[in-house]
């Protein structure tokens, strides 16, 4: 107890802000919420009966005459409530329930199996990455995942952020709830990307919540919400046609809502930096700010790249470069993702092959060295999350499924909500300031000196303190 | 909810205008939390009560649901119930307050405070205030609505509001006042 005498209010509005402080209670978790609207639920069936019973009970008191009529009324009554209480959600998709990653012994028993029976291409000698993944590396990986490699550690790591599932528009998804201890925490949803997942985000999520803990201030808190995209990782193959990146934003909308946030910022790389315009497009008034680190924009009709600056001009070539010689796994999950699966599904070295590739290609990996850039542990857990789940399929729809629907958020308007751009050197599109700025709102704009795709596996720290700085004129 | 479930509900409520009205689940989702808040605010943060004031208030507005216009009229009517209900709970525990001895047990406490003493004194502050200053200023001061919402909410006239709120507001000053002056 303090021994010190407070000091008076200067005035009213401290006043009120010393009174709201003391009065306010503990934000909402996601269990308070469910239990609430579990008795809400609750009360609504119990009114609804007691109506009933009631109705019933009128029209069995009256006269015969009178009876009959109001009878055929007192059942309409009776029918209309039961209908009306039948189609609320007693038996609630939008229930959130509390997951674990828990893959059986027998999937790991079966991998080890498959890794060691793997029948291995050839390649020309000294050929090293210029046709794809180098088999001298995969053939490493593959042998250190199938000898070394400890799942059960990173199904551990993993299960330490408090993870959960709800059904939105007919399929199950998957999302980390990272709820910081500091109550005045901001929300953030951050969205991954292909071929990430949210191991991709394991590194910063600590930095996020717990900013005391790492050099920054409790006022910096981020609760975070991080879902497996639908179609990705835990929260499985998706089992309808159509899932395209306004579809998904809108499902992660219903998640935050059902989490009862009602303003909260949004954050994301590669898809998710496609998928996050959506969120500010169709949740405006409750999304507050969006932070993209890769900036996707539609080139202006007279755009003169000789009028960028030098930076901008050595982007643009790193994006055509990248569209001219790494874009062809698009082309093929466009178009035509089923027939890639059965290989990608079935060999595990075949997945980790698919994916290895673009992390070295698309991480800040000095000499190509993909294992500068990501350690041997963090590229097989996240392969290894595509691969017990059995969602690489899934996954590669999402290009079919962008390609079917055409559809950008940036492509109805400029997009209102404030905008934070972080601007790393090795991103795949970067696109110049002025191109983004007739998209988005843009009101803060980052350059990095290192760093890739990944941002949030790659460069951390510099990213939370991105997010910290951008979120801080948002929140 | 699915979209499909949502749908046959709004045609169940067989109004046009239902349509443009949310369900349950998104209802909850959107004033949940601020409701609870709002009615913790009454209860000294007895976190039990301020949810049952909540969900009876929900209930109670989702019955009469195909009865108001809009969403906006659905908040309104809503956090109309919360307070009312939370100053009725309030007027019950005073009642109560006054008839077991000085010594109850604690009431349960929301969020832990840095310090204790000065929720107490904020607490005690708030008692000394009418049931109308008391909801004008935790609506208007505590939970950002404008005057004007605040006077929809509350069924007052805007000049009322302003009234209640400079009165609760100059009762406070100088309760708190005095309060800081006593050694804690």
């Amino acid at each position: 107890m303090s021994e010190r005498k407070p000091k008076p209010p200067r005035d009213d509005a401290e006043l009120a802000a010393r009174v709201e402080a003391e009065t306010r209670p503990a934000p909402w978790t996601p269990e308070d919420r469910v239990r609430f609207r579990e008795g809400v639920e609750t009360r609504v069936a119990r009114r609804a009966r007691w109506r009933a019973r009631r109705n019933l009970a009128l029209a069995g008191s009256l006269a015969l005459a009178a009876a009959a009529a109001l009878f055929f009324a007192g059942r309409a009554a009776l029918g209309n409530t039961l209908a009306r209480s039948g189609s609320h959600p007693m038996s609630d998709p939008a229930v959130i329930r509390p997951f674990k990653i828990e893959v059986p012994d027998s999937a790991l028993t079966d991998l080890r199996d498959r890794l060691a029976r793997t029948r291995w291409p050839d390649q020309i000698v000294g050929a090293g990455w210029d046709y794809g993944t180098e088999l001298a590396f995969l053939r490493a990986l593959c042998d250190y995942w199938r000898t070394q490699y400890d799942w059960r550690a990173h199904e551990a790591a993993l299960n330490r952020w408090p993870q959960f599932t709800t059904d939105v528009d007919g399929e199950r998804l998957h999302f980390i709830h990272a709820k910081s201890r500091h109550p005045d925490a901001f929300p953030l949803l951050i969205t991954h990307g292909w071929p990430g997942s949210i191991v991709e985000f394991q590194k910063i999520l600590p930095l996020l919540t717990d900013p005391t803990a790492h050099g920054g201030r409790a006022e910096d808190a981020f609760h975070v919400i991080c879902p497996s995209m639908p179609g990705y990782g835990f929260s499985g193959p998706t089992h309808s046609r159509g899932w395209d990146p306004e579809r998904i934003a809108r499902a992660e909308v219903e998640i935050m809502h059902r989490l009862g946030y009602v303003k909260y910022g949004a954050q994301g790389g590669d898809w998710g930096a496609i998928v996050t315009p959506w969120v500010a497009r169709v949740d405006p008034k409750h999304c507050a700010g969006i932070h993209l680190n890769m900036l996707l924009v539609i080139p202006p009709p007279d755009a003169k790249p000789e009028a960028l600056s030098e930076a901008e001009q050595k982007r643009l070539a790193y994006s055509n470069e990248f569209n001219a010689s790494g874009t062809g796994y698009q082309a093929i999950q466009g178009t035509k993702p089923q027939t890639l699966a059965y290989g990608l599904t079935d060999s595990p070295a075949g997945l980790a092959g698919w994916i290895a590739e673009k992390f070295r290609a698309w991480g800040d990996c000095p000499d190509g060295d993909v294992l500068s850039a990501f350690s041997r542990d963090e590229l097989l857990t996240n392969i290894s999350v595509y691969w017990f789940t059995g969602t690489i399929n899934s996954s590669t729809r999402l290009y079919y499924e962008q390609r079917k629907s055409a559809k950008l958020a940036i492509a109805s308007g400029k997009i209102a909500t404030p905008t934070g751009c972080a601007v790393f050197p090795k991103e795949l599109y970067n696109a110049p300031r002025a191109w983004a700025e007739r998209h988005y709102h843009v009101t803060h704009w980052s350059t990095f000196e290192s760093g890739g795709h990944f941002a949030a596996m790659e460069r951390p720290n510099e990213m939370a303190a991105d997010l910290r700085k951008f979120f801080a004129t948002v929140r | 909810m699915s979209s499909r479930e949502s749908q046959g509900a709004l045609e169940l409520l067989g109004e046009s205008r239902a349509r443009e009205l949310p369900s349950l689940e998104a209802w909850v989702a959107v004033h949940g939390e601020r409701a609870v808040r709002i009615a913790s605010r009454f209860v000294r943060g007895d976190r039990a009560a301020a949810e049952d004031i909540a969900q009876d208030a929900f209930a109670r507005a989702w019955r009469a649901l195909p009865r108001l216009r809009g969403e906006a009229e659905l908040a309104t009517w809503l956090y109309r119930v919360v307070v009312n209900e939370a100053l009725s709970h309030l007027r019950k525990q005073k009642l109560r307050d006054g008839l077991v001895a000085l010594l109850g047990p604690e009431r349960p406490a929301g969020a832990p405070s840095r310090d204790p003493t000065l929720r107490a004194r904020i607490a005690a502050a708030l008692d000394t205030l009418t049931a109308n200053e008391r909801a004008v200023f935790t609506l208007v001061h505590l939970e950002g609505f404008t005057v004007e919402e605040t006077a929809q909410i509350r069924r007052r006239a805007v000049g009322t509001v302003k009234s209640h709120l400079h009165r609760a507001l100059a009762k406070l000053r100088r309760e708190l006042a005095t309060r800081w002056e006593e050694r804690p």
